[in-house]
């Protein structure tokens, strides 16, 4: 369990932008891995499968239990509109001449910063490495949107990433 | 705000690079002890707290059995405690067809029909509809009234 903890505890918080739910997405994950252990222990795919678990649970996390609480608690959160606002030119390097664990962490809350439309797909497309046509049939919306919101997310990412600082993330690691 | 094909490889290219390069998320220390704990709470619990797939198939089959034959008690006495002939063709039927076919899944369909029947011949449809409408309009009126207060007071806390 723990050779792979921090692979699945990942998946889940990249894709639910949520360290608390993480944590019990990546507790469900293990759970199941225990209920089907004997089919995992000589496995040589546990990795894998173990990914992928945590993929389809982050997901129907985000589709089921969200949904059913959108009606009591959708309030948006400031700037989070999704299109970027203002005119950006895409650099040829980002976060140049910064320390590899401070580029690691701007990431890490840049991508929270995202709203869930567009850093869910962003996530399966650039961490979990599924292409635009399965991101569009696991998320059920059409291939055209798909590619909208990766491609408005990158944008919102890049000027995240170019900003000369962001806040430190409260200790739930929602971004302030 | 539009971008060029160049522009946009560019920047496609740059964001996989930066999240190829970027490293796992440490887990919680607390992961693995929540894990543990999960498991120890779930072996001890008795079987009647255990989901009904984890039974062992005998208890399952039996547990069907008696649950059907308690059924079939309950209603044999309410018809001969109420007089309601409805209620004892409400079993009698699919009973005989239980005996006749030897299977439980026949008594159950015939059950099951034999209780849409009562239900849609004996009670009025109106009755029926208007229950219906009316636990819908509660239904909705409690999730409304819910997510006001819900709202008013997340956004009184939001505001604070």
């Amino acid at each position: 369990m723990r050779a792979y903890q921090d692979m699945v505890y990942s998946t889940a918080a990249r894709l639910l932008g949520d360290d608390a739910q993480a944590q019990d997405i990546a507790q469900e994950v293990f759970l199941k891995a225990y209920e089907n252990f004997e089919q995992l222990r000589t496995s040589a795919t546990i990795g894998g499968w173990l990914k992928t678990v945590a993929t389809n649970l982050s997901l129907n996390h985000l589709t089921r239990y969200r949904r059913r609480w959108r009606l009591f608690a959708e309030l948006p959160p400031s700037g989070s509109s999704g299109a970027p606002e203002t005119l950006f030119c895409v650099p040829d390097t980002l976060c140049d001449g910064i320390a590899a664990d401070e580029r690691a962490r701007r990431l890490e809350h840049a991508l929270r910063r995202l709203p869930d439309h567009q850093r869910v797909p962003l996530v399966l497309y650039h961490f979990e490495e599924l292409s635009y046509e399965d991101i569009a049939r696991r998320l059920h919306v059409s291939l055209a949107k798909v590619k909208t919101d990766i491609q408005r997310a990158r944008l919102s990412l890049a000027q995240l990433l170019q900003r000369p600082a962001l806040p430190a993330p409260d200790a739930a690691g929602r971004p302030a | 705000m539009s971008l060029s094909a160049e522009e946009q490889a560019r920047l496609e290219r740059l964001i996989d690079d930066a999240c190829r390069a970027q490293p796992p998320l440490a887990a919680p220390p607390t992961l693995a002890a929540r894990v543990l704990a999960q498991l120890e709470q779930r072996a001890q619990r008795a079987l009647w707290q255990r989901p009904f797939p984890e039974w062992a198939v005998s208890v399952r089959v039996a547990f069907v059995f008696a649950s059907v034959a308690l059924i079939a008690a309950a209603l044999s006495w309410s018809a001969g405690a109420s007089g309601a002939p409805w209620i004892a063709a409400l079993w009698q039927r699919p009973l005989a067809r239980l005996e006749s076919a030897g299977s439980l899944l026949s008594f159950l369909t015939a059950f099951t029909r034999a209780l849409g029947v009562t239900l849609l011949q004996d009670i009025p449809a109106f009755w029926l509809y208007g229950a219906c409408a009316a636990v819908l309009a509660l239904y909705a009126l409690l999730a409304g009234i819910s997510a006001m207060a819900y709202r008013s007071v997340y956004g009184m806390r939001s505001g604070a």
